[in-house]
């Protein structure tokens, strides 16, 4: 039995109700991303700052294989992630690592479906076994360890309170 | 219940190299703070100090063994980075819930160009 199994973490599930086609709610949340997400909070930059500094965009790249990026001033650049699903109107999938290396990605599958009103989006952030995972090869001398985990996931969850 | 620590003060808490280096060694098995102070250049009562930090951090827990005092790893720290995942994207989906209904009914600007006299 691995970490992640003993540790048998299910997925994060939201969901919400937005009145609009799902083609349109599928382009404003992929190629709109920079548009709505809550990069003053929400961002590595506005983290590592305490909230004094801001990105200057977090954008996706509406694409299979598009990067999920916060741009910062200058070169400063943090990938959040990559599309690994791209199938509009109805799922776009991407990993998720803000704030730490990309081998500690999770998975965020984001569904849009018609329901009476509107399209219901269903998103989906699970994967989080490969943290467990992680932490037991970075115990069996691999690098990036448990602390890495939490470097890297408090970070990245970090905003949500900040 | 009291309420856990704060996202922030949690990681104010990891971000000290010596409790890095704690809860690497920590992954290994459970450690008596001797145990650990034989292996990192710090002494007995700073180590104990550090561990009191990441156990109030709730990252790092303790157990007695008869009469030694064992330190490990808290699993629930896990459990407490999902717990931040649903907050961060229900505001995330608020966000965005807000911006889909701005592009559907954009605010209705009261104008009255119409009624100008």
């Amino acid at each position: 039995m691995n970490a992640g199994q003993q540790l048998n973490l299910p997925p994060v599930v939201k969901r919400v109700v937005v009145k609009c086609s799902a083609e349109d709610a599928f382009r404003y949340f992929t190629a709109d991303f920079q548009q709505w997400w809550p990069s003053h909070t929400h961002s590595v930059i506005a983290f590592a700052s305490d909230g004094a500094k801001r990105p200057v965009s977090c954008t996706m790249d509406p694409r299979s294989g598009g990067l999920i990026v916060e741009h910062g001033e200058g070169d400063e650049r943090h990938v959040w992630g990559t599309i690994v699903t791209w199938d509009p109107p109805r799922t776009v999938a991407f990993t998720w690592h803000p704030g730490s290396d990309a081998n500690l990605a999770q998975t965020v599958e984001v569904s849009f479906a018609a329901v009476p009103g509107g399209t219901e989006v269903v998103l989906t952030h699970g994967g989080w076994e490969r943290l467990a995972e992680q932490a037991e090869a970075a115990r069996q001398g691999y690098d990036n360890g448990w602390e890495g985990v939490f470097k890297g996931a408090y970070r990245e969850y970090v905003d949500a309170r900040a | 219940m009291t309420p856990g620590p704060t996202l922030a003060e949690r990681l104010a808490v990891l971000a000290d190299p010596t409790r890095q280096a704690l809860l690497d060694l920590l992954r290994e098995k459970p450690q008596r703070v001797g145990d650990l102070a034989a292996r990192l250049p710090v002494s007995g009562p700073a180590v104990s100090q550090h561990l009191k930090v990441l156990q109030k951090a709730q990252v790092v827990r303790d157990e007695w063994r008869g009469t030694s005092h064992y330190f490990s790893l808290d699993p629930h720290g896990f459990d407490a980075v999902r717990q931040y995942a649903e907050v961060m994207w229900q505001d995330a989906l608020n966000a965005f819930a807000d911006y889909v209904n701005q592009q559907v009914n954009p605010p209705s600007v009261k104008r009255r160009k119409g009624k100008k006299r």
